[in-house]
């Protein structure tokens, strides 16, 4: 994003509404966009705050172009054909499958809440995750689109000085792996220079148990009070009868 | 992803918050499902949603009804916040009803999604839980202001702009209501809820992050 300093009358409003911070009174009679800071989220421009119409979006080219990507809810992956930074993960599990018993699925967005990150640091996120080895979500997520190699988890070099709002790195694993990966993703945490919230994955058990919640709870983690919960209404219904909680 | 994942605040804060999501698979049961979609906004809007949305367009404090309507054709999942237990079950049971056959899911306090479903003779079927934020956790604004920018799981309603209207409130600029209507502007999906951040203000005493 840029703002036209010709058009801006410094008035500010558009200042708070940066998701990151990046929209500054420069004191030169215009409002100035940090182009390093920016994640080309378009939020400035898409709520019409600027009564001059002096914000103006770019033409991006690669490798800047994935700031909207990946910032943008409203943009649409190229690499996934979808708008937003994840996959359907569990909301269509009903009819997809695509999580069983006696698997752990988690998704570790880095730079959410509202910190953004850098696609350096979500590349060491990848590579620790690797080292423990997880089947990536490959359909879909832009994340793993971005890798050059899914056995380290490195990503593409060209990429890795972007920054972006967030990131998603989905995977899933034996709920055997699941002590390793916490304890992976507990030791990354302290490398990087953002945040990353952690979500986990669990098919509920025919007795209404969660299992993967039980496990990471005896480790010492805690599970907040108010998930994400499929309620079971997709049809086709998916038989995990016949997958016979088998992890693939 | 995970936008309505992560929610911040107090028990009592989010027994009041149930955001319910329809959503397809491509491949799967795609075909029509931007009608099956419809269908669903008109069973939640029998329940008085705090908020509602689509991502091709915007939220119910952006767009008409029927601009909402028009953009399930471009992406048809759906996104609204109810606001109640007995509003949560009014909905799911006429979803069981009319059998949409579109994945539903409802991301609010476990414990009373569970007995809801009791209710209206649903089982959870598969669950995601956030274990918390994790690394620079320093880097993050104050625990009033996360209450409120993480209801927008998509980090469009920025922390500035949420401390900057919260000061507003608090020098008695503009109530409560107003700063919560212009903070729902950028959420884009829908999953905002404005009734939650005007509490969350109404409640909050002294100076930001103080």
């Amino acid at each position: 994003m840029r703002i036209d300093k010709d058009l801006c009358i410094e008035c500010g409003e558009c200042v708070p509404y940066c998701t990151v911070g990046a929209i500054a009174l420069g004191g030169e009679g215009f409002a100035a966009v940090d182009r390093d800071r920016c994640v080309e989220c378009g939020v400035c421009l898409r709520i019409a705050v600027c009564s001059q119409d002096a914000i103006i979006r770019e033409e991006l080219e690669w490798p800047r172009v994935i700031r909207s990507h990946f910032s943008d809810p409203t943009a649409k992956h190229p690499s996934t054909g979808i708008m937003g930074r994840g996959t359907m993960e569990m909301k269509t599990n009903d009819v997809t499958g695509r999580y069983v018993s006696g698997q752990v699925g988690f998704g570790v967005e880095l730079g959410r809440p509202g910190v953004s990150t850098c696609m350096a640091d979500v590349e060491k996120v990848t590579m620790a995750v690797a080292r423990v080895g997880v089947e990536w979500e490959v359909k879909g997520n832009p994340t793993t689109y971005l890798m050059s190699d899914q056995a380290t988890g490195k990503l593409q070099e060209d990429v890795l000085k972007e920054r972006v709002l967030s990131a998603i790195v989905e995977f899933k694993a034996p709920s055997s792996s699941l002590s390793e990966i916490l304890t992976a993703l507990k030791e990354v945490s302290r490398e990087i220079d953002t945040v990353f919230s952690v979500s986990m994955i669990t098919k509920v058990e025919p007795d209404g148990s969660l299992p993967n919640v039980e496990a990471a709870e005896s480790l010492g983690f805690k599970a907040l009070p108010n998930p994400k919960i499929n309620v079971g209404l997709g049809r086709p219904l998916f038989d995990f009868s016949a997958k016979g909680g088998e992890v693939l | 992803m995970t936008h309505s994942l992560h929610r911040q605040g107090t028990r009592e804060s989010l027994s009041r918050d149930f955001c319910v999501m329809c959503l397809p698979e491509l491949g799967y049961n795609h075909l029509n499902s931007n009608q099956m979609a419809s269908r669903f906004l008109d069973i939640v809007l029998r329940y008085n949603p705090a908020n509602y949305g689509v991502i091709t367009c915007g939220n119910m404090y952006t767009h008409d009804l029927e601009t909402i309507r028009k953009g399930l054709d471009q992406s048809p999942a759906i996104f609204c916040v109810l606001t109640s237990e007995e509003a949560l079950e009014g909905a799911l049971r006429e979803l069981k009803e009319q059998d949409l056959g579109l994945s539903v899911v409802v991301a609010a306090l476990y414990d009373l999604v569970a007995g809801v479903c009791g209710k209206v003779g649903l089982d959870p079927h598969t669950v995601n839980h956030s274990l918390g934020v994790w690394g620079k956790t320093e880097k993050l604004p104050p625990g009033e202001v996360l209450e409120i920018t993480t209801m927008c799981g998509h980090a469009q309603v920025s922390s500035f702009l949420v401390e900057s209207l919260m000061e507003s409130v608090k020098n008695g600029k503009i109530s409560a209501r107003e700063a919560a209507l212009q903070m729902a502007r950028p959420c884009v999906c829908g999953f905002f809820n404005p009734q939650r951040a005007e509490r969350l203000m109404e409640a909050a005493g002294g100076p930001v992050g103080k």
